[in-house]
């Protein structure tokens, strides 16, 4: 018998209003069955025009803006656009040391915190729901600490141009250093309760495969990357700040629980970077100098005639700031770089084929946040 | 290999019209002029000692600058000149990077606004895909060569290109009022809406 | 209703109006849809962890407009979005509120300036409470949800609406 049954492709849309699209993230999904045959991403419903506003506020003034590029760890948002306008100034040498061991102390932290989000909501995208409550527990201390330095829970505006806002409490640093140790044991158990998980292993191993190639080709950035085993790292093969003078390691994936570049090699890899993370902040605890806490800088700057296109290692990867400066009060261009752009640029190469839920393992695992990737 | 080195490879083995920008800040830029964009950029990655790998950023801005850039007094922008905003260009950047042998390059170049098109390096680097259709949609560079040129951020039917100097706001949108509310005047300076 | 616990040997009555009743049912259990665009989604997760606690008045986060009864509009809202979010709102069954979280929901905020940003959900769907703050802490929520009790508790249920 001739086989005379019509098929054709069914089109669904997911999003943008989706519990686990992580912010708002429209998918057009052409199905066979549950057989996702081809997905669109549609992007832009948090385009805010951060990169136009930019064009009339002045140098200093944008530095808030750059915490709601990335919220979940404004802080290293911070520090890349300073770090960007410091290198366009030429004055990257005049930071005052302690300033540079602050800011790698708060950016860390904060590279936790956005971590235990990323991970906690791959968990909790799987149908754990466990264990993201139990890093948003965690999560509030790391806010308790920040808030202590400077006085806010999510949007900080610490870090500014020529060092930061004001010095350290007094009590922060051994505040710091009973969390690291506190939260050092909750890591290992986090991994027991829901990393070794076998459920969770067979829904995360051999999953979307990113091939190393690929990887570079798609200009995958930060953990994503990492985890297809290119050992890349920007605080450690282009060092900016104090990161040359701090000894940590790169975690990659290795295929642990299937093939090399699965989502359970990008997970693992931020638990990993989590641990580093503890124990970069520990180093910088013991290292840190006494002194001023910024450089002088005048009110309002304007930087001399030229571009820069600045790199810095944010938890969603490389993040890189193009400054273009015509020597005036505010920015000419500026455009931010992010990792989570290149992430989802990926996903109509890697989705073809999956199970449509697989497909929210896949955004869980690139760690998504809308407003980066829409800026 | 720094830059400079990099400028005399592409010098020597292609026949394009660069030049070396080098007075424009802490990163000096090669300058490549529209129409050889494509073959510097494939000499760039093809290259064994270059292998460029990755295409890290592609961006670009309205250049409102009514005196001529300096480099237009090099090469010769004759055709421009029958443009009607020959002084107003987009100038587009790329900034490539390669894993292997850790160095990278910055590639300068610029299109009159009234002609606004670029070779497509889709082929060559597939995050250019994405990089391109931001360019697209914020600037309105047309990509001959793209696959799939639409924009990505706002919405199909949007009207204009929002990062053009020269770009109004919007003030409805699918009979949705944005215009700025009677208390939000009042605060702005005079002269100015939105 | 806890004073009356245990206190009686048989069935028994008690005297109430009606609209009371109901109105107390569904002040505590505001059920608000999950939809949170923007850094202010971040603080509304935070307030539903386990420090603020929102389940503990009753309210607990539906991933579905249908069995929804509060829409926390946390985030900027762009103009591409402001259809969906008008088309969510619809989709709530009556009676149903809106709480503008943030200074972007309420004016648009820091982006107010912006070519893409609605100037205010307010333009799109009719708010109850407005909670100012760029982002508000997890006790501005939760005081803003307390508020909202209280005004539903005060409204007409079976009453005519004058
Ligand atoms: S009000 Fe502030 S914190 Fe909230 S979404 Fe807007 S910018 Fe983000």
């Amino acid at each position: 018998m001739t086989s005379a049954l019509k098929t054709e492709y069914l089109t669904i849309n997911m999003g943008p209003q989706h519990p686990s699209t992580h912010g708002v993230i429209r998918f057009i999904l052409k199905t066979d069955g549950e057989i996702i045959y081809e997905c669109d991403p549609d992007v832009g419903y948090l385009h805010r025009g951060i990169e136009k506003i930019a064009e009339s506020v002045t140098w200093q003034g944008f530095v808030p803006y750059t915490d709601r590029v990335d919220y979940v760890c404004a802080m290293n948002s911070n520090l890349s656009y300073c770090m960007a306008v410091e290198k366009l100034m030429g004055m990257e040498t005049e930071i005052p040391k302690r300033a540079e061991y602050i800011r790698v102390i708060v950016s860390e932290l904060n590279r936790i915190s956005s971590h235990a989000v990323a991970i906690g909501a791959a968990d909790m995208d799987m149908g754990a729901f466990t264990p993201f409550v139990h890093f948003l527990r965690e999560r509030e201390h790391i806010n308790d600490l920040l808030e202590m330095a400077c006085g806010a829970r999510l949007t900080y505006n610490y870090i500014c141009i020529g060092g930061v806002h004001n010095d350290l409490p007094p009590a922060f640093l051994s505040k710091t250093a009973e969390f690291l140790d506190h939260f050092e044991i909750v890591v290992e158990q986090i991994n027991r309760l829901i990393s070794y998980n076998q459920i969770f292993i067979k829904r995360f191993a051999n999953v979307a495969v990113v091939p190393p190639k690929m990887a570079i080709d798609y200009n995958l950035v930060g953990p994503n990357l990492r985890g297809s085993g290119i050992k890349f790292d920007v605080r450690k093969d282009k060092p900016y700040s104090v990161y040359s003078d701090l000894d940590f390691d790169i975690p990659i994936g290795s295929g642990r629980a299937g093939t090399l570049g699965d989502c359970y090699d990008r997970y693992m890899v931020r638990v990993e970077e989590i641990r580093e993370s503890i124990k970069i902040i520990r180093q910088c605890l013991k290292q840190i100098p006494a002194g001023e806490t910024k450089a002088i800088v005048k009110s309002t700057i304007k930087p001399p005639k030229g571009h820069v296109y600045f790199r810095t290692e944010t938890p969603r990867g490389d993040t890189g700031y193009f400054l273009y400066s015509d020597g005036k009060t505010s920015p000419t261009r500026l455009k931010i770089r992010t990792g989570s752009f290149t992430g989802m640029s990926i996903i109509p190469e890697i989705a073809r084929g999956v199970f449509i839920a697989d497909l929210v393992a896949i955004i869980g695992s690139l760690d998504i946040v809308a407003p980066e990737l829409d800026r | 290999m720094n830059i400079l080195q990099i400028f005399e490879q592409i010098k020597q083995n292609t026949d394009a019209v660069v030049s070396f920008q080098e007075d424009e800040g802490p990163t000096p830029s090669i300058y490549v002029r529209s129409d050889s964009v494509l073959s510097v950029m494939t000499y760039l990655k093809e290259e064994e000692a270059l292998d460029f790998n990755v295409l890290m950023n592609h961006t670009g801005f309205h250049e409102t600058e009514s005196s001529k850039l300096f480099w237009h007094l090099f090469f010769d922008v004759s055709q421009d000149e029958s443009e009607d905003h020959h002084h107003e260009e987009i100038r587009l950047f790329w900034h490539l990077y390669s894993y292997k042998v850790e160095h990278r390059v910055t590639i300068e170049s610029s299109v009159p606004i009234g002609k606004a098109q670029m070779d497509s390096v889709v082929s060559l680097w597939k995050s250019a895909n994405w990089l391109e259709r931001e360019v697209y949609d914020l600037l309105g560079v047309t990509y001959p060569g793209h696959p799939d040129l639409r924009r990505i951020m706002l919405p199909p039917d949007w009207e204009g290109h929002p990062l053009r100097k020269d770009y109004v706001a919007p003030t409805s949108y699918h009979g949705i009022d944005n215009s700025p509310s009677a208390l939000t005047k009042s605060f702005e300076p005079k002269g100015k809406s939105k | 209703m806890k004073t009356l616990y245990n206190k009686f040997e048989s069935d028994n009555i008690v005297l109430t109006s009606l609209d009371h009743l109901v109105n107390l049912a569904r002040a505590n259990s505001m059920w608000y849809l999950l939809f949170s665009t923007a850094c202010c989604g971040i603080e509304l997760m935070q307030t539903g962890g386990p420090r603020g606690d929102l389940e503990r008045f009753g309210s607990a986060p539906r991933a579905v407009p249908r069995t929804a009864d509060l829409m926390l509009v946390a985030g900027t809202i762009t103009l591409k979005m402001a259809e969906r979010v008008k088309i969510l709102y619809e989709q709530m069954a009556e009676p149903r509120y809106v709480i503008s979280m943030g200074s972007c929901a309420n004016s648009g905020g820091l982006f107010q300036s912006a070519y893409s940003v609605l100037d205010g959900v307010d333009r799109v769907i009719p708010v109850d409470i407005y909670l100012p703050g760029c982002p508000p802490r997890p006790e501005a929520l939760l005081s803003a949800l307390i508020d909202l009790q209280k005004k539903v508790k005060k409204e007409p249920y079976f009453r005519k609406k004058k």
